[in-house]
């Protein structure tokens, strides 16, 4: 009985300390400590969504090559090597929608969250307007705009993301 | 005698031997001295050795980094498909310094042949990784690129190594560029060492074998005409001792050269050698190093030197400005020829190989390769730029490089615009004295592609491009609309454009008119814009306030946050610089999503590690679903507006936005136009502010169309300018109508503006 007094402090000690431990890991993980995963976030379901009519503008083959070696970059996680590629392929084809929706999505990996929403912006102005593309553009925008703390922009970018869908037209 | 005896111990009178007559007390004196002295010569000489080793290694070390930063215009990348003109390609290939050759076996070297070049590039360090020397081939098929090639491949693009257009360093400091000993030729190196120290492996700073050679010769000739210098001791020279031929000076510089012998490697030395030995002069400005040299005289990499001009620079090194090739060619051609004797004495040639060469002309370029005083509007805003981010000392010594985004060929059209446009419309007006400021970007990046600050673009001093602030006049009015039709308006919108009374604070009246003096009744917006109506306008204006235009302008940091504004700002009494018309403008020209003009895109430190990069960062602008807009009515400006000549002027049809601007007494005239890729700003005025009698179309706007003559344009497809829908409209009123209807004409209008009545053709 005596021992079990004198260890008393400790094993209090013990409970509390798993407590706090159980505690701290249901805090939320702050949102700047948070990263984004741009395959589920953004590039698988834009594809769901974006299924039906696609609209793919024709890219300039200097393009695409940059673009392949901004991929491969990517892939091996280096995203400032990929964002200079991407920018050199902007200085070809300054207004080519797939080109800016890449950069937004490299901002995004960034964590350059509104750089990423204005890539994914000027993407969808001078984009198809419908299709995978415009589903990846108002993903970006919403996962940007949960990121800078605008709940209902995020939500409203969702809603767009789903109506980018279109029905391909009979006998197409 | 019995005092010394006295004086004298009894050990050493038992010492002295028999017979021996003592030294004499003064000679023992005179050794005495004589040591003092020798050890008082060996201390303070030695510590002198000491002093003049230590200054000598930290000169060398010194002189091995301490390099200017060098500034690069962008590369130009070429792909498949590009739009380019032959002249424009060769403008660019001569900015950087290509040489044309019917054989481009060297890097830096071109052919053409009718319509198929080959450019064998130079090796780069670009912020994506070192690009290697390589040989590109293509055709110009009606202005286009197609077959590209790269090293005997099929691609679809490649990249030409930058032109370099300047150095940052002080004023009077040197210029050179620092290799390593392995990036010399070899001709180069084994060269040197067979004409200036062939003995230059085996020796210890000082060859004394050639030292005597040449101390014999001088005796023989009776003139000191033969130093017997080592590499070492010219490099002791170089860096810190005069060219004083004096015994003390021989004997210092021989200390310093065995000192750094000691010190250093044969390998550390003569690669410290190459990069710092003297080979000319530009100004205040020593040219220092073979690589610099190579790039001052011939226009080409040291790696493509031919063996003559590896022979002329050699030669070079026993008297630069005496062998100068552009002063003395004769004299530089003899010793050209000497050193390719020379070659071939030691083998480093075959005697007929050495012949050849030396029947072949200098092959100097009649100006230096680069000149520092080019570009000076344009280097004047990268140096205020790179300010922003490094000190001064950081850019003059560090070797840094700087990747800009001057297009050398549009800055080359540019210059030709300034001096030649200005002096017509000087013919044509009588005056003599306009001044000029240009802007060409590419409003999607920002980069800031040519600059012009003077009608003579190669003066350097004031900058107009970027200091001189004028008011803009009718250049501002694009945003009055652009902020009523942010407000729900649409490009039919009627406006009066009846005289207007504006009551000002201080009791008086103000009353704008218009510049043909005539009121116009009631018009729709679009009229208004593209004819510029003043009375229109600030009706427009006033409906909102000045008060929203100046909030516009404070977001784009081109007005003061304390400055109130005057109802004069809807007509453009505001005082800006053709570069911050060109900021203003940006946003018009990129559909609303501002990005800063940028004449930098990136430091890469002497490694070739990218330091700081400018991204095109991309700003929203709170009115860009209006700005298509305004893009089209200023398309319509050069088809029917104040702009209506410009296409004469250019002689092409090209879908151009524009905007015209003229000052009270005709003191200013801008022109403003952008198409999908280019933005370019033009002001002409006097430097005085006086009247000037020009007026925007006639003055700047003829220079403006002299500036893309003859250059690629992406034009403005009206028809995929985002979110617009197009109806027909009744000119007059604005009605929606039918397309086969008189008077009707295709009109866009932004989703929710679109006009609501519909009526048939009027009869």
């Amino acid at each position: 009985m005596k021992v079990m007094f004198t260890k008393l402090p400790i094993i209090t000690l013990l409970i509390l300390s798993v407590m706090l431990i159980a505690c701290s890991s249901q805090q939320p993980v702050p949102i700047q400590e948070r990263s984004v995963d741009i395959e589920q976030q953004v590039r698988q379901p834009a594809e769901v969504e974006g299924a039906g009519l696609q609209v793919r503008p024709l890219q300039n083959p200097g393009v695409r090559e940059l673009v392949s070696q901004a991929d491969q970059a990517e892939q091996n996680n280096n995203l400032e090597q990929a964002g200079i590629f991407l920018e050199r392929a902007l200085r070809i084809q300054t207004r080519d929608p797939e080109l800016l929706q890449r950069i937004a999505e490299i901002k995004l990996q960034q964590s350059s969250y509104e750089q990423a929403l204005n890539y994914a912006s000027r993407s969808y102005d001078v984009g198809p307007k419908v299709g995978e593309l415009c589903s990846r553009n108002w993903r970006t925008i919403g996962v940007s705009r949960e990121f800078l703390d605008d709940i209902a922009g995020a939500e409203e970018a969702r809603q767009r993301s789903i109506t980018c869908a279109a029905k391909k037209p009979e006998g197409f | 005698m019995a005092k010394k005896a006295r004086r004298q111990s009894p050990a050493r009178q038992k010492k002295r031997k028999p017979g021996k007559q003592p030294t004499p007390r003064w000679r023992v004196r005179l050794v005495c001295i004589f040591a003092g002295l020798l050890g008082l010569t060996a201390g303070v000489g030695g510590c002198w050795i000491y002093a003049i080793s230590s200054q000598v290694v930290v000169h060398f070390e010194q002189r091995r980094w301490d390099v200017p930063s060098r500034v690069y215009a962008r590369p130009l990348t070429v792909y498949a498909g590009m739009p380019l003109t032959s002249q424009l390609l060769r403008n660019e290939l001569q900015a950087a310094g290509y040489q044309s050759s019917a054989e481009p076996a060297q890097p830096g070297q071109y052919s053409i042949q009718g319509n198929s070049y080959v450019i064998h590039t130079r090796p780069f360090a670009f912020a994506d990784g070192l690009q290697a020397a390589q040989i590109i081939k293509f055709q110009l098929i009606e202005k286009t690129i197609s077959g590209l090639q790269v090293g005997g491949n099929v691609a679809s693009l490649a990249r030409l190594d930058p032109a370099e257009i300047g150095s940052l360093h002080t004023l009077g400091g040197d210029d050179r560029t620092v290799l390593q000993l392995t990036d010399f030729p070899e001709l180069l190196v084994t060269g040197i060492q067979a004409v200036e120290d062939r003995n230059f492996k085996r020796h210890h700073g000082i060859d004394w074998r050639g030292l005597a050679r040449a101390l014999w010769r001088n005796v023989s000739t009776g003139s000191i005409s033969q130093g017997g210098s080592t590499i070492t001791q010219q490099m002791v020279r170089n860096l810190y001792l005069t060219n004083n031929r004096n015994l003390w000076r021989k004997f210092n510089e021989m200390v310093m050269a065995i000192s750094l012998e000691h010190k250093y490697s044969k390998h550390e030395i003569l690669e410290t050698y190459l990069n710092q030995v003297y080979l000319g002069q530009i100004g205040g400005r020593g040219i220092h190093g073979f690589a610099r040299a190579s790039q001052f005289y011939f226009g080409v990499p040291v790696q493509s030197l031919q063996p003559h001009q590896t022979a002329l620079l050699i030669g070079m090194v026993r008297g630069a400005s005496w062998y100068n090739p552009r002063r003395h060619r004769e004299r530089a051609m003899a010793r050209r020829n000497v050193i390719l004797d020379s070659f071939a004495a030691t083998g480093l040639l075959r005697r007929q190989q050495a012949e050849q060469w030396q029947s072949l002309p200098l092959a100097v370029r009649d100006q230096p390769g680069y000149l520092n005083s080019q570009y000076p509007a344009f280097m004047d805003l990268v140096r205020r730029q790179l300010r922003e981010e490094y000190a001064e000392d950081e850019l003059q010594r560090e070797g840094l490089r700087v990747l800009t985004t001057l297009d050398p060929a549009a800055q080359l059209q540019a210059e030709r615009a300034a001096r030649e446009g200005l002096s017509r419309v000087e013919q044509s007006r009588g005056w003599q004295e306009l001044q000029t400021g240009m802007v060409i970007a590419d409003p999607n990046t920002g980069d800031l592609l040519a600059l012009v600050g003077d009608r003579n673009p190669d003066r350097a001093g004031f900058n107009r491009a970027v200091d001189a602030r004028r008011q803009i006049g009718s250049i501002i009015k694009p945003f009055v609309y652009l902020l009523a039709l942010a407000n729900g308006d649409n490009l039919m919108t009627q406006i009066s454009d009846a005289a207007i009374n504006i009551p000002m604070p201080n009791g008086e009246t103000w009353q704008p008119q218009n510049y043909d003096l005539q009121n116009h009744g009631s018009v729709p917006l679009l009229t208004a814009l593209i004819q510029s109506y003043n009375q229109a306008t600030v009706r427009l204006g006033m409906g909102f306030g000045p008060e929203r235009l100046a909030d516009l302008l404070r977001r784009l940091e081109l007005l003061p946050e304390t400055a109130l504004p005057h109802p004069s700002l809807l007509l453009g009494a505001l005082e800006l610089s053709p570069l911050e018309v060109a900021s203003l403008y940006q946003v018009l020209a990129a559909d609303g999503y501002r990005t800063r003009l940028s004449a930098v895109r990136e430091v890469l430190d002497s490694n070739g590690r990218a330091l700081t990069r400018y991204p095109v960062q991309l700003d929203i602008f709170p009115q860009r679903e209006a700005i298509p807009l305004i893009t089209f009515a200023l398309t319509d400006v050069t088809k029917r507006g104040t702009a209506w000549r410009l296409r004469q002027m250019l002689g092409r049809e090209a879908s151009i936005a524009a905007k015209t601007g003229t000052t009270n007494d005709q003191r200013d005239s801008w022109f403003v136009g952008y198409t999908d890729d280019r933005l370019a700003v033009v002001w002409v005025g006097r430097d005085d502010n006086q009247p000037a009698g020009i007026a925007g179309s006639t003055a700047a706007m003829p220079i403006w169309a002299e500036m893309f003559n003859g250059m690629p344009l992406r034009n403005i497809d009206v028809y995929r300018l985002p979110g617009l829908t197009w109806y027909w409209v009744d000119w007059l009123d604005g009605w929606v109508t039918d397309a086969n209807c008189p008077g009707a004409g295709l009109v866009p209008f932004r989703a929710g503006s679109e006009p609501v009545q519909w009526r048939p053709c009027r009869n």
